[in-house]
């Protein structure tokens, strides 16, 4: 018995050390490095799609452009937001609206639905970018011509808002096909199912290994054996309890039926768009 | 000592499942990853298929105004070929940036052409070369995230003896530089 016993001693102790590895490796994600960035602005909180943060289009239009916005999402679902900002660090105007959309999350998620005007005060640039799912509807050229015929002229004469109300009826108008649709959309819940599988797993091999332990020999015959059936067949009536873990969850960018703008749901963009300087 | 024994064995098997769910975790980690980077490369790809695609139209177009230009046309034609041929990251990095040289010379060219930039058709394809070629350096910057994350991932203990198992190697860069070597950026 006392060899039996040491031969177990070391079986755990390799064991522990190979638990520990596997608890352990997580940590290694941790270990990616960041890119050194120049600082993006906050998310408006609460939300908002119009952010005057250059403070350049005066006290009453942000909330006239606000409204405009808000109705065109309620409308199409189309997360479009103006976003101003005194200077963008030295960061190309390219880059800075990528980095923007992704940190806001412009649009829903999966849809993909959003899209940036972006106006930087200092570098007097303007760049549109369009979130994946928009580009077949507006493409470079057409927002090319939203710069040229609706923004640049009126940032030129020194009327930035107007400007930016008669871009935003252009791209209104181009997306009429989207009316009707509304905000909101569905999510998976991909973590669930991961761990469901892994528990059921657990419990396939716990009760493979109690049982085969239980054939081979005399050692652990005797006691318990009724308890033993137990814990296999609770989990095998378990999941029947719990049934639609892999279904979607419902939407959750829907927004609330009353006030502003519900928020923005993790869209993402790839660079497409247009930009000028005035 | 029967009681011992139980114990012991009840341990062992908490430790097999907690070591295999651990295992599993890393396995599929190390798929997630590779899964990114096939989608980010295919990204690139596409990017890549709407310039070439673009290419023609746009010569068309400035040949109407600057068909003695041979040798620009020329340069663009041969990038445009290597392109299509080409099958490895590296081969395709090595195309785009010959592509991008002559594209550029096209660029200077059509300088010297006003009436060619006061072309309506002109200035629209212009907004579409300029917004694919933004949108293929934000896909290349995506792939070369996503083979970092990669590379770095699955050589880090414990993750490289369960990459070593499942035999991952790591990926390679999209490198812009001109004529630059092809070579994964992270190092043994």
């Amino acid at each position: 018995m006392n060899s039996v016993n040491h031969v177990n001693r070391r079986r755990l102790l390799i064991w522990l050390l190979a638990v520990a590895v596997a608890l352990l490796a997580p940590m290694a994600q941790l270990a990616y490095p960041a890119r050194a960035k120049t600082a993006l602005p906050q998310k408006p909180d609460p939300p908002r799609l119009m952010s005057d943060m250059a403070g350049m289009l005066g006290p009453s239009a942000p909330g006239e452009i606000e409204d405009q916005l808000v109705s065109f999402w309620r409308d199409t679902g189309v997360q479009f937001a103006v976003v101003t900002v005194p200077d963008m660090g030295g960061d190309a105007i390219d880059n800075y609206s990528v980095r923007l959309f992704e940190a806001w999350g412009i649009g829903e998620a999966g849809k993909d639905n959003g899209l940036l005007l972006l106006i930087a005060a200092e570098e007097r640039e303007m760049k549109f970018e369009t979130g994946y799912g928009l580009e077949g509807e507006l493409p470079d050229s057409f927002l090319g011509r939203v710069i040229d015929k609706a923004l640049v002229p009126e940032f030129k004469a020194g009327d930035p808002a107007s400007g930016i109300k008669a871009a935003v009826t252009m791209v209104s108008d181009r997306l009429q096909g989207r009316a009707g649709e509304g905000p909101g959309g569905e999510e998976s819940s991909e973590g669930l199912a991961e761990g469901l599988a892994m528990f059921v797993f657990a419990v396939i091999v716990v009760s493979i290994l109690l049982f085969a332990k239980r054939f081979r020999g005399p050692g652990g015959r005797g006691s318990g054996g009724g308890g033993r059936t137990g814990t296999w067949r609770t989990p095998t009536s378990w999941p029947k309890s719990t049934g639609g873990w892999g279904g979607s969850s419902g939407s959750r960018s829907g927004g609330s039926s009353s006030g502003g703008f519900g928020g923005f749901g993790g869209g993402r963009s790839g660079g497409g768009g247009a930009k000028g300087g005035w | 000592m029967k009681k011992t024994g139980l114990v012991v064995l009840i341990v062992l098997l908490a430790l097999v499942v907690l070591l295999a769910s651990g295992f599993v975790r890393i396995s599929n980690s190390i798929v997630r990853a590779e899964e990114d980077v096939n989608v980010q490369w295919s990204e690139v790809q596409n990017q890549l298929q709407r310039r070439y695609d673009l290419i023609p139209n746009l010569v068309e177009t400035v040949k109407g105004y600057a068909a003695h230009e041979e040798e620009v046309f020329t340069a663009i034609a041969e990038a445009r070929a290597k392109l299509g041929g080409a099958k490895t990251v590296g081969e395709t990095a090595q195309a785009v940036n010959q592509m991008e040289g002559a594209l550029s010379r096209l660029l200077v060219v059509i300088e010297n052409y006003p009436q060619l930039k006061a072309d309506a058709h002109f200035s629209e394809l212009m907004y579409e070369l300029s917004g694919t070629e933004n949108r293929i350096a934000v896909a290349r910057m995506r792939y070369n995230e996503a083979v970092q994350s990669y590379n770095v991932y699955i050589r880090v203990f414990p993750n490289s003896i369960i990459a070593g198992m499942k035999g991952v190697v790591p990926k390679q860069m999209f490198e812009a530089a001109e004529g630059a070597e092809i070579a994964p950026e992270v190092k043994f």
